[in-house]
């Protein structure tokens, strides 16, 4: 029997989608059986993302209706062994699925699956409480932004009125030389608001931008920070101890090593 | 109102029930019992604030209770408080007692609602009396007390002491960050631009100059 993971941050836009690949796509990397589930029915970006979207046929709503059975839906990829993908529907809207139907569809995923991740959309409306519906666990994606964390913070408060066990946080997009100059809230100032446990800071990367466009998690580059990032919380999520990167501008060898020969970038 | 030993009250947060510290319980379930059973359609759906007074109810009891509220009536336990408060002691010493006739006309005996956890974004509490939080109020949170508010914590959402008038109503915190505070009809800010973070436990009150924070020094001792 798998685990469901949520990843869900109440703003839009904090990189949910992001996260869901590459922690999905570093899982499948480890031999764990994945199946990322896209629950922004009517919104769907997950499989664009992935580079999955011209192989859907079918897709969550019309499982949920019986149009198709789970596994006609589900969308393997040929990169990664194990990863599979269920996109959302485009077509309709959140009221397409009820809380229910999400939980049952979960729980017959976890048959199958080592790791069921499912993309939260943004907002506490019923497309969060779809998205929550079949959890075991949750983790909270915020960026170093007032506004991010303080919408993280309403949905921690939701989410403690639930029975999922106390979520864990992701820190996106932390740009470390402004947190250096004192113009970004620094990871201790977040953790400090929100008071749960981190799983991993992912720093300001440009790859991800092109890796996004290119339907290529950036875990699948070696040469990406993020990346690395979300390889590491991946290995957290197997219970693995590892050690936070050092995200200090001031960077380590290799990054002075870089500069040294002109290779450093900004 | 009171009749066998069964209290209802309505306040800002929904029903309060107060139990009678001298009746018993079997007597005091028999009298919630018919008392919900009168009007059953008004408390259906609803939650209810269950004040045991001084008495302190079994673990069994309380499962007893709800059991019976939720599966008879619809109606839920929100939350279990014990009142009134246990005495002065949480007022500040030099505050004159007394002075404001609190809103349910019940004398000094103001209760007092304790919240064991963190207030997050988007929740609010609302109570007819003084509010201790045992946690922080995060951004984005709202507390709105007839009578002082004490967050033992960081207190960093808006925060309204004396929410009916009392203008000797406090407001102390760990931290006092708040995003605005009010304090009977004052409304107050902190000054903007300026990064000062509160060194200790401060406690805003009303002085004839408005709103004023002051180190809370007769606990951080100076």
């Amino acid at each position: 029997m798998g685990e469901a993971y949520v990843i869900t941050s109440g703003k839009g836009g904090v990189g949910k989608t992001t996260a869901v690949a590459n922690i999905g796509t570093a899982l499948a990397m480890t031999g764990a059986k994945v199946a990322m589930v896209d629950a922004d029915i009517g919104l769907r970006n997950l499989d664009v993302v992935m580079g999955l979207e011209q192989r859907i046929v079918y897709d969550l709503v019309d499982v949920v209706e019986g149009y198709c059975r789970l596994k006609n839906a589900l969308i393997r990829d040929k990169r990664v062994d194990g990863l599979h993908l269920l996109p959302a529907a485009q077509t309709k809207d959140k009221t397409a699925v009820r809380p229910e139907q999400m939980k049952k569809l979960v729980g017959e995923l976890k048959k199958e699956f080592d790791f069921v991740i499912v993309d939260c959309p943004a907002g506490i409306e019923q497309g969060f409480r779809n998205a929550i519906a079949g959890a075991d666990r949750a983790l909270i994606i915020t960026t170093p932004e007032v506004s991010a964390v303080r919408d993280a913070d309403r949905i921690i408060g939701l989410l403690e009125a639930t029975e999922l066990p106390p979520p864990r946080l992701i820190v996106n997009r932390l740009r470390p030389r402004l947190v250096n100059r004192g113009d970004m809230l620094d990871v201790q100032d977040i953790v400090d608001i929100l008071a749960i446990e981190l799983i991993g800071v992912v720093p300001e990367d440009d790859i991800i931008v092109v890796s996004t466009n290119k339907g290529e998690p950036a875990v699948l580059l070696n040469s990406s920070r993020a990346g690395e990032a979300y390889r590491n919380i991946a290995r957290r999520i197997l219970g693995e101890q590892v050690p936070f990167m050092t995200l200090d501008a001031r960077e380590g060898l290799l990054g002075r090593l870089k500069r040294f020969v002109g290779l450093g970038d900004r | 109102m009171k009749r066998d030993g069964v209290v209802f009250r309505g306040t800002r947060e929904g029903v309060l029930v107060l139990l009678d510290d001298k009746t018993d319980y079997q007597s005091l379930k028999a009298a919630l019992f018919e008392r919900l059973r009168e009007s059953p359609s008004f408390f259906r759906g609803h939650g209810i604030i269950l004040d045991t007074g001084s008495r302190s109810l079994e673990p069994g009891q309380l499962v007893e209770l709800e059991e019976m509220m939720s599966s008879n009536f619809g109606v839920h336990l929100e939350k279990v408080v014990h009142g009134p408060c246990s005495g002065a002691s949480a007022n500040p010493p030099h505050r004159p007692q007394g002075s404001e006739k609190p809103a349910d006309g019940q004398g000094d005996a103001r209760q007092t609602l304790l919240i064991k956890r963190t207030l997050r974004s988007g929740q609010r509490v609302g109570y007819d009396g003084n509010v201790v939080i045992l946690g922080d109020a995060n951004p984005g949170s709202e507390i709105v007390a007839t009578g002082d508010i004490v967050v033992v914590g960081a207190l960093r959402g808006v925060a309204h002491a004396g929410a009916t008038g009392d203008e000797n109503a406090i407001v102390a915190s760990l931290k006092l960050a708040p995003t605005q505070l009010r304090i009977a009809g004052r409304i107050a800010r902190p000054p903007e631009g300026t990064g000062s973070a509160p060194r200790g436990p401060e406690v805003a009150r009303i002085s004839s100059d408005g709103i004023v924070v002051e180190a809370m020094s007769w606990i951080a001792g100076g």
